[in-house]
């Protein structure tokens, strides 16, 4: 029996990963850790969310918390606050 | 009904795997779930922030693993060794551990209580479940 052969159509999953649907999933995951985040924080809870598509993907981040100088206490918060991102589809 | 499954205690598991892995290479350091009110000069604490269970029988959770030292250099050595050694628990016959994902490397944060340096870093690991005991 002859061996199957899998190929990846990178061009078609850098467009993929770059479309308006995959932008919002990633947005509403990006915000959906923010709002985690500021809720289990010790400090203010104060996380800002960054969202573009690049040239090969959408990609997001959420940044903070604006509210403390601790570097500790934003770790524990955004670490806390990453299964945020799975629960939304 | 489904067969329930129960997970193993991530942090106790990982815990004695590094405890004792760590005195094996001649590394006496406690290993705590707890930052002990008197800080000894040298420890590693586990705590667990988070993870779920990925399918029926396998739980994957969030660790944060943090060293104390008593300075730069003996912080970063403790936390060279404990990084691979977390790396390696897969094979461990203490538990079922499928793999180790990196969340977030080493990350310097000096203790404000103690002023000891301190290093942490994030890890996921996968971990079988088992049948839950008859009642």
């Amino acid at each position: 029996m002859a061996r199957s052969r899998i190929v990846p159509n990178r061009q078609a999953i850098a467009s993929f990963l770059r479309t308006p649907q995959m932008h919002a999933l990633i947005e509403r995951k990006t915000r959906a850790v923010a709002e985690a985040a500021a809720a289990v924080s010790e400090a203010g809870g104060q996380f800002r969310v960054d969202v573009e598509t690049g040239d090969r993907r959408a990609r997001g981040a959420v940044i903070g918390d604006y509210s403390t100088h601790d570097p500790e206490v934003s770790r524990r918060a955004l670490l806390r606050a990453l299964d945020a991102a799975r629960a939304v589809d | 009904m489904a067969a329930p499954v129960e997970f193993p205690d991530a942090v106790a598991v990982v815990r004695s795997y590094l405890r004792a892995t760590l005195v094996e290479r001649g590394v006496d350091v406690p290993v705590v779930t707890r930052v002990p009110a008197s800080r000894p000069p040298r420890f590693v604490r586990i705590e667990r922030v988070g993870g779920s269970r990925l399918d029926r029988v396998t739980d994957r959770p969030r660790l944060d693993v943090t060293c104390w030292g008593p300075d730069e250099g003996a912080v970063a050595d403790l936390t060279a060794v404990v990084r691979a050694l977390v790396f390696a628990i897969p094979g461990w016959r203490g538990a079922v551990a499928y793999d180790v994902a990196d969340v977030g490397g080493p990350i310097t944060l000096p203790d404000p209580v103690s002023g000891q340096e301190r290093s942490s870093f994030a890890v996921e690991v996968s971990l079988r479940g088992t049948a839950l005991a008859a009642p």
